[in-house]
């Protein structure tokens, strides 16, 4: 009898095995929308087989495997980091763009054109009131021009500023989330595919957020590390929290400038070298180098401040330097608030002590011309004298450089996004087909499994009849 | 050497050959993994008619000799093969169930169940 309850038992044991089988490839059909969710195979061991020992051998569920592959998962957070980093500098950008006209047409470029326009009007009647005024105006509106894109930068700059602070809680509430899940794995006793689904969820939301370093432990547990690999986001059940400093070092650089903005480690450590992708990537990237480049930072005066400088000393110095036509000395167009290299643009203005007739358009000579300075002004902006230069351009050169730079790196963000974003389907489309759940595989190989059964038990059936049919033609004595 | 007439098995030894090949049709259903578990079921399918083929072998007069063995032989073999069909159907009928539970939709008018349609790929496979 012991022989006979020992199969019975191995059948019911093989039977429950198989019920484990099909339970898996429903949690897998459940499951198959869930985001990060990755399809699990059953696992089969051989159970020992000594039936002197009461063991009658047959199989029992062994661990369920994941088909999660972490290559794919890396290459996926890779695109959603370089996404994430092109989407932000790609909408930062879009808005800067639209303060530099690279037409020409609007903005600083347009003022600036006009102003020379108006100064070649002017050279060609010296003593027209209408042109003089018109001399004027146009040099006002350049400096609220140069006013205004200088305020919208400062504007710019203090909403990437509110969007790097809000980032950085998202990639804090995020490691902690991680380091939450990492808990919750390692003090569970077998591995959980929902809770490995959210871990995934979330380290994915991170790679948007900024580029990581993920691997995995024995334990099931992932550690993220910041960027290439230096600080620490997430080890185990400890989260390293990120800080943004708005405040600056403190070292010392042009008065009054933004600072550029620090992230620091859990330790107080600048680790902003560290980060180059994802949204918190593409922002600092705007914030401290687009931004910083045109309106200019501790280090450096930007080229919007360098270039209403520049515009403002050269006019200045050749109306100085002239006489009206009653040979009084000219006086100067500009002015500016020459505290800081750094706040030029945003005060530059029309001197408020020019008058129409105060417009010298005489060089003094020798030999005196009537229109000589202002013909020099209209010459300005394409001069080539070393003098009215800036950095080895033409001033309208380097205004228009400064549109064609800003439009470049929108083109090139806005084309990296697409790049990437067409990557990062691919990337999940090949992390489907390795983790993803086929419900048409799943069901298929159900279907297979269930004709199989059904097959055996024809033949079963014809076994019984046969048997049946024998014992009445051998009758037992 | 002169090889002698083929001995026709006895019906006590075609009754053992059919056990034999039962015997392995069993552990076919209880000893493979489910990535292997339909090419098992069609081994076990195949080693199945091989023992209805040694059935049918049995020639018709049995010796008294062997009658006793033959019998409970016999009965042996229908309870064995009766349980190998109702693992087989019970397993059917789960295969169905959850086909049903998973895919279905919902029922026909004459009550037979409509499992869904195969929703569009998101992935390169075939």
């Amino acid at each position: 009898m012991g022989g006979l309850l020992g199969s019975l038992e191995s059948s019911i044991g093989a039977f429950l095995t198989y019920e484990n089988a099909i339970a898996v490839t429903q949690n897998n059909v459940s499951n198959a929308s869930t985001p990060g969710y990755s399809s699990q195979t059953a696992t089969f061991e051989s159970m020992p087989f000594a039936p002197g020992q009461g063991l009658q051998g047959g199989v029992q569920a062994g661990p369920t495997l994941s088909t999660d592959n972490f290559y794919a998962d890396q290459a996926v957070r890779a695109q959603l980091s370089y996404q994430g980093n092109y989407a932000a500098q790609s909408t930062a950008l879009s808005s800067i763009q639209g303060l530099f006209d690279v037409n020409g047409q609007t903005g600083v470029l347009g003022a600036l054109n006009s102003l020379f326009q108006s100064f070649s009007a002017w050279s060609a009647s010296p003593d027209t009131p209408s042109a003089e005024q018109a001399v004027l105006n146009s040099a006002q509106a350049l400096a609220q021009s140069f006013q205004s894109t200088a305020n919208t930068l400062s504007q710019i700059t203090t909403g990437a500023n509110q969007q790097i602070g809000s980032t950085v809680q998202q990639i804090n509430s995020l490691a902690a989330q991680i380091a939450a899940d990492n808990q919750q794995i390692r003090s569970g006793s077998q591995r959980d595919p929902g809770l490995e689904a959210n871990l995934n969820n979330a380290l994915n939301s991170l790679s948007q957020l900024t580029d990581t370093t993920v691997t995995f432990n024995s334990d099931g547990t992932a550690t993220v590390l910041l960027g290439s690999g230096q600080a620490p986001l997430v080890i185990g059940t400890q989260q390293y929290t990120l800080q943004a400093n708005f405040s600056g070092s403190g070292s010392s650089g042009n008065a009054g400038a933004v600072p550029d903005v620090q992230i620091l480690d859990s330790n107080g450590q600048d680790v902003t070298g560290q980060i180059s992708q994802g949204t918190l990537g593409g922002l600092l990237a705007v914030r401290n180098g687009t931004l910083a480049s045109l309106q200019g930072n501790a280090t450096q005066q930007g080229s919007l401040n360098q270039l209403a400088q520049q515009v403002a000393d050269d006019v200045n110095s050749i109306l100085t330097s002239a006489q009206t036509s009653t040979g009084a000395k000219g006086v100067a167009l500009f002015t500016y608030n020459n505290a800081s290299p750094v706040g030029i643009a945003q005060t530059l203005a029309l001197n408020p002590n020019i008058t129409p007739d105060a417009l010298a358009a005489a060089s003094p000579g020798p030999p005196p011309v009537a229109n000589g300075a202002a013909l020099e002004l209209a010459n300005l902006g394409n001069s080539t004298d070393p003098a009215f230069e800036i950095n080895g351009q033409t001033i309208l050169q380097f205004a228009s450089g400064i549109a064609t730079q800003v439009g470049q790196q929108t083109s090139d963000a806005e084309s990296n996004q697409t790049l990437h974003t067409t990557l990062l389907s691919q990337a999940q489309a090949v992390q489907t087909q390795i983790s993803g759940v086929s419900l048409d595989a799943q069901a298929a190989q159900i279907t297979i499994l269930q004709k199989g059964y059904d097959a055996i038990g024809k033949v079963v059936s014809v076994i019984d009849d046969l048997t049946s049919t024998l014992l009445n033609m051998v009758p037992s004595s | 050497m002169a090889v002698g007439p083929q001995s026709i098995p006895s019906p006590l030894e075609q009754c053992k050959a059919a056990e034999a090949k039962l015997s392995r049709a069993r552990d076919l259903l209880s000893e493979s993994n489910p990535e292997t578990l339909a090419e098992a079921l069609e081994e076990c399918r195949i080693e199945l008619l091989s023992a209805v083929e040694f059935l049918r072998g049995i020639p018709g007069p049995v010796s008294s000799a062997e009658k006793e063995a033959v019998a409970s032989l016999l009965l042996r073999l229908r309870s064995q093969a009766r349980a190998i069909g109702v693992h087989a159907r019970h397993t059917s009928n789960f295969c169905q169930g959850w086909l049903q539970r998973a895919l279905g939709t919902g029922y026909t008018e004459s009550g037979l169940p409509v499992l869904a349609e195969a929703g569009p790929r998101s992935s390169f496979e075939g």
